[in-house]
């Protein structure tokens, strides 16, 4: 999955684990970043339903500069609530509004603003802030859409935000991928072979836990512009989140204890890069760096294992792909540095040679009036990997790009196998997923009562 | 610190521990204190220099055998060595 328990030790802690995160330019000159986490959560997951953890500092940072240090970052606190010490219900009636005595277990949270260059560093933009609760079913949560939107606040520096379960955007076919690599839709000619057959959505009905803030993008500019030509450096950001928790952590008969300094547990820019490219031994250090250290990593981007698996998954159809063996420049620039000017007409997302694994978006690139799932490799200049929309099909762009689509870019010498331009898992366009029109877009969570455990 | 047993100690915490290497408050200052009292190590603080902690304080012995010593409090650690702490955290626990 893009995140979703992609290390050993933050599978083990899924309250902490970034899942996905998106970045893509909003109508009024504003940019919408969404963080998620807690991966493949049962909608029906009672009695005792999802929430963000009180003992995580979540984060969502922005890199302005290049240098892969966060310039501005969002820091997000939960507090949780029993209103009713004597029930064991999460509700006790229909939770109607946010201040309805029926709801149990609540969540509120606030938002600190961190800046690297600003006077004061520190400043509190929201406090108090509600969470919504969980979609439970019609007799517990009706009118959950409106019961939710009812959460979306502006913070104090204009920033919106919002806070809860949301459906989860990210399709994938696990079953598939994770069975030695097959594709459905392709598997007869695995080394395995089974008949090819369509691919199945392993998230189609999960929710996850979102943050999400659209953010005026002169908020987060170096010089507080809002830059209208592409090519210029200052209309490249790099974006990323992170889960951290203290370094000591104490059970002290009912209660618990942290202290001691913040320390990153989880992090996520873009999809995949600690799932598929950072071998399994390094995966719980991935998560515990920051971007600016990631030269360290570059070694398993120029030199991918996935590039070198499908030759041997797939026999024979690979043959271009098998024949590599120079560093693949393609996917250093385009998972850590960004894709200089001239390469794609009229487009780059390049932020310096500092190598970090950053989401880059380029915020003078308006958005697309007709998505392509594809993103560049679709020629549409406002998708993944500029940014990422809620729509794109990451793991197909990534699939494709690790197998040679994106290699003539650096070597125009190079032609692409012809399964290049075919393979995927077959998961676009799950009839499940539907996005809201404003803020916060991401999904309605899916009801408990409308998808039960299995 | 005479009545220093195992059960005290840990019911105690850290702020026993802290004792011994003189008077803290809480809050991330006192941590640059702390080094400079560990400096002084060997003087018993008495109960009239102990102060109340909001939050709580952990003693991370890091390097038993070195006296490296790690003390976490609010948001920020501290590192600094005293044999003479780790000695008596040792002994504590037997």
């Amino acid at each position: 999955m893009s995140s979703h328990r992609e290390a050993p030790a933050i599978s083990k802690d899924p309250v902490a684990d970034n899942t996905d995160v998106y970045a893509f330019v909003t109508p009024g000159n504003t940019v919408t970043i969404i963080a998620n986490y807690l991966p493949a959560e049962a909608p029906a997951g009672g009695p005792n339903f999802y929430e963000f953890d009180d003992d995580v500092r979540y984060g969502i940072h922005i890199d302005n500069d290049g240098d892969g240090l966060p310039d501005v970052t969002y820091q997000f606190r939960f507090t949780t609530t029993i209103t009713n010490p004597d029930t064991f219900l999460y509700n006790t009636g229909p939770i109607d509004a946010l201040d309805s005595r029926n709801w149990n277990r609540r969540q509120t949270y606030s938002v600190v603003k961190v800046g690297r260059n600003t006077n004061p560093r520190i400043s509190y933009v929201g406090r108090d802030l509600p969470c919504p609760p969980c979609n439970i079913g019609p007799r517990s949560t009706p009118n959950y859409e409106t019961l939710a939107a009812a959460t979306v606040r502006t913070l104090g520096d204009g920033t919106k935000a919002f806070a809860g379960q949301r459906a989860d955007p990210f399709f994938v076919d696990l079953g598939s991928v994770f069975d030695l690599g097959t594709l459905r839709p392709v598997e007869s000619l695995h080394l395995i072979p089974t008949a090819n057959a369509a691919g199945i959505d392993s998230l189609k009905t999960s929710n996850v836990h979102t943050l999400a803030i659209q953010v005026p993008i002169s908020a987060l500019t170096r010089d507080g512009s809002v830059p209208s030509d592409p090519m210029s450096e200052l209309a490249v950001l790099g974006v990323w989140a992170g889960a951290e928790r203290q370094k000591a952590f104490v059970r002290d008969e009912h209660k618990r204890h942290g202290a001691g300094p913040w320390v990153q547990v989880s992090r996520l820019g873009n999809p995949l890069f600690n799932e598929v490219i950072v071998p399994m031994a390094e995966k719980d250090e991935w998560n515990a760096r920051s971007p600016y250290l990631d030269k360290r990593f570059a070694k398993y981007v120029a030199q991918p294992e996935l590039a070198r698996l499908l030759p041997v998954l797939y026999p024979g159809v690979f043959p271009n792909l098998a024949g590599v063996t120079a560093d693949r420049a393609d996917l250093l620039a385009i998972l850590l540095t960004g894709i200089p000017a001239g390469i794609i007409p009229g487009f780059q997302n390049f932020t310096g040679s500092t190598q970090a694994d950053m989401l880059r978006l380029n915020i003078a690139i308006p958005p697309a009036t007709s998505p392509n799932r594809l993103g560049l490799l679709g020629s549409d200049l406002a998708g993944f990997p500029n940014g990422r929309r809620l729509t794109d099909d990451a793991v197909t762009v990534e699939l494709r790009a690790v197998a040679g689509a994106t290699y003539p870019l650096v070597n125009p010498s190079y032609t692409p196998d012809g399964a290049v331009a075919v393979i995927e898992d077959g998961t676009f366009n799950n009839p499940g997923r539907v996005f809201l029109g404003d803020f916060p877009y991401i999904g309605t969570p899916y009801s408990g009562y409308a998808v039960p455990a299995a | 610190m005479a009545d220093l047993s195992r059960r005290t100690f840990l019911s105690r915490g850290s702020v026993t521990a802290v004792g011994a290497i003189g008077a803290l408050s809480a809050g991330p200052a006192v941590l640059a204190a702390a080094a400079t009292a560990v400096a002084g190590a060997g003087e018993e603080a008495g109960a009239e220099d102990l102060v109340a902690l909001e939050g709580p304080m952990f003693v991370h012995v890091r390097d038993a055998a070195a006296g490296e010593v790690e003390v976490l409090v609010d948001e920020t650690s501290v590192v600094f060595k005293d044999q003479a702490l780790v000695s008596k955290l040792q002994r504590a626990t037997k």
